[in-house]
């Protein structure tokens, strides 16, 4: 028997697999790997779209997967659809399978999980953003610290430190496009109007390298981020994984789908099914550390006790996109050198029953202007031609909003092991109202009809399905300790147990706090 | 329909609509992708004899398809202008029509005021064709 079993290898998983690197762990994992890229397919994106004579394997697919989006109901996320990153929600459908008319969420059996594809995004919480957790940033504090040391964080100590807190170890932040760059100085131009307004701007901290850390190279700023995982200067948990196994500190077994698990007094057996010959296998430890990403291990608990009844609450970031255009920059040529990462950060406070929102700045120099033309009230040739002369000068503000009980999504298991997902996004426009009044005070216009409000789990920001509580009331509650119902060795490790949803990106938290919970299931061996 | 017949029909229409997007003739690969596209994914085929009609009177298809993307966005037409879309997007002769590569703020502006008539042109050729024709 061994004193661990972690299940998932996402943000969760490695995280409490770094923490407990020595101890005896073992982790059981679907683990789908990235598949090798073409070597011809290297270079920036740019230089590729002017210089290769066929993109067609590398950004639609031999199999047409990034077509599927044109036919489905409920379309994939532009990032996870394309051929080189389909392997990120493989398979999930198959053997996890999601039944929902309004979610547009992903399940990920990726080995490093859904973080193979997201943007970097590296928050701590605030108090303010624990306001609802059995936990303060005194308990999480520690653990980012250690986190920024093994990941590699790029930002800047500037106007969001209230809302990033104060970091000295940080890398440089990412050189910001032109476009960003200008948004920064008229922000700082116009700092008075737009605190007068409680909307500050900053650089996004990022898990970026600018500068080589532990063997991994800095970005080169190739743009192919909607294209190519696994860029050795953007993190995922993938490669926290392969160095604990290359360092002999992680037993390490993929191919495995939990399917339930059961307690005992003397230990916690794990029920799994290997992926390739469907034979059921199962595992024991002494404690059981939950972290196969909030979907899935909400499936996995209400396997384990049969429940087909229960439903659980799901938090999802509602999140609105808006286009801006600084007029001063149509015409000019396309910068050759750009990413798809964060360009920005924007704080909005204080709007009345709404809290803070976090809006991030992007440039469309990253998807296939494919998939925005059909999107533009306008003729198709129309759309193209303004999307092409356009987009150097149009960033793109992606707003996520806060996230709190009673939770507008839920979740049950059917009888035929589907999870049943409900929900809404609910569209609030207040925000968006004043931040396309200010912007456009310094020179970057948009209008409401431009403003597109998404779906129930667009965000992929999924959580909340067994929150801690600081005196659990029943069993799909955990403690302070990630413990499911507040005893025994059950302990969920992953955004299944976040109490509330910020606006910001989880898996830093999610990191630090399965960090944590490790660190206090060791104790309590 | 036979196989061949079905694949000359599709390679006809795909001839079609690109001319008339793109202004000129797609390339052999792009019409076999085009083809292979639809033996892969399931249409919307409630618009299949809207595209016939479209194709044998060769209307102006920009201005229809618009329209019909402002009722529907995923009717039969779109699906099939954003595969050609697709298509061509990844191929190195479409790439003057998606980029921007010279930096020429006139004719760019110029460029941005002709597109703005050309979408009241489409508003009122394609509300009318597609009544003239009874393609609603």
């Amino acid at each position: 028997m061994r004193d661990f079993i972690i299940v998932g290898s996402g943000p969760a998983g490695a995280a409490a697999a770094l923490q407990l690197a020595g101890k005896d762990v073992l982790m059981i994992d679907a683990g789908f790997d990235a598949p090798g890229v073409a070597s011809d397919f290297r270079g920036s994106l740019h230089r590729l779209r002017c210089t290769h004579s066929d993109l067609f394997p590398h950004l639609i697919g031999d199999r047409f997967e990034s077509l599927e989006n044109i036919f489905a109901t409920n379309k994939i996320n532009l990032k996870l659809k394309s051929p080189y990153m389909r392997y990120i929600i493989e398979g999930s459908q198959g053997v996890a399978p999601v039944r929902s008319e309004e979610f547009h969420g992903a399940i990920s059996l990726a080995k490093g999980g859904l973080a193979n594809g997201w943007g970097g995004g590296a928050y701590r919480f605030t108090d303010r953003d624990l306001e609802r957790f059995p936990i303060s940033y005194a308990d999480l504090n520690k653990y980012y610290d250690l986190l920024t040391d093994h990941i590699g964080i790029s930002g800047r100590n500037d106007d969001l430190v209230p809302w990033f807190h104060f970091d000295p170890n940080l890398q440089e932040p990412i050189k910001l496009s032109s476009l960003a760059k200008k948004f920064l100085q008229r922000y700082e131009r116009n700092r008075l109007l737009f605190v007068g307004h409680n909307v500050y701007v900053g650089m996004p901290r990022l898990a970026v390298l600018t500068r080589e850390h532990r063997g991994r190279a800095p970005y080169n700023y190739d743009n192919l981020e909607f294209f190519k995982s696994r860029n050795p200067a953007i993190y995922t948990p993938a490669y926290t994984i392969d160095r604990l196994i290359a360092e002999g500190y992680l037993d390490y077994r993929s191919g495995w789908l939990v399917e339930s698990f059961e307690e005992t007094d003397e230990a916690v057996k794990v029920r799994a099914k290997n992926l390739q010959t469907a034979q059921s296998r199962t595992f024991s430890a002494r404690k059981l550390l939950l972290g196969a990403g909030a979907l899935s291990t909400a499936r996995i608990v209400l396997a384990s006790r049969k429940d087909y009844k229960t439903c659980l609450p799901v938090l999802d970031n509602p999140m609105s996109c808006i286009f801006l255009c600084n007029f001063t920059h149509v015409g000019q040529e396309l910068e050759r050198s750009s990413c798809s990462l964060g360009q920005l950060n924007i704080i909005c406070e204080g709007e009345p029953g709404i809290g803070t929102i976090q809006i991030t700045l992007y440039t469309t120099s990253g998807p296939l202007r494919s998939d925005i033309i059909f999107d533009l009230p306008l003729p198709v040739v129309a759309g193209r031609a303004l999307l092409k002369h356009m987009s150097p000068a149009i960033l793109l503000a992606v707003c996520f909003h806060p996230a709190a009980m009673p939770a507008t999504g839920s979740i049950r298991l059917g009888a035929d092991g589907a999870l049943e997902i409900e929900g809404n996004s609910t569209k609030l426009e207040i925000a968006e109202q004043k931040l396309i009044g200010l912007f456009r005070k310094i020179g970057y216009f948009s209008h409401s009809s431009l403003v597109q409000y998404l779906p129930f789990g667009s965000s992929l920001h999924v959580a909340g399905m067994l929150p801690m509580t600081e005196r659990p009331s029943r069993y799909y509650e955990c403690d302070a300790d990630g413990r499911l119902g507040g005893d025994g060795n059950i302990h969920v490790i992953d955004g299944a147990c976040f109490s509330s949803l910020p606006a910001k990106n989880l898996t830093f938290t999610i990191m630090a706090n399965a960090m944590r919970i490790a660190e206090r299931a060791l104790r309590s061996l | 329909m036979d196989f061949v017949g079905r694949r000359e029909g599709l390679e006809r229409e795909a001839g079609f609509f690109y001319r008339s997007i793109f202004g000129l003739d797609p390339g052999p690969l792009l019409l076999k992708r085009y083809v292979e596209a639809h033996n892969q994914f399931r249409f919307n085929e409630k618009g299949a004899t809207i595209i016939q009609k479209v194709v044998q009177y060769k209307l102006d298809v920009v201005s229809i398809e618009y329209i019909m993307r402002l009722r529907d966005k995923d009717n039969a037409l779109t699906q099939r202008f954003k595969v050609l879309h697709f298509l061509a997007e990844c191929q190195k002769e479409s790439s003057a029509d998606f980029i921007e590569s010279q930096a020429d703020p006139f004719r760019i502006w110029l460029a941005i005021v002709w597109q703005a008539v050309r979408t009241v042109r489409c508003l009122l050729l394609g509300s009318y064709l597609l009544r003239r024709y009874d393609l609603a």
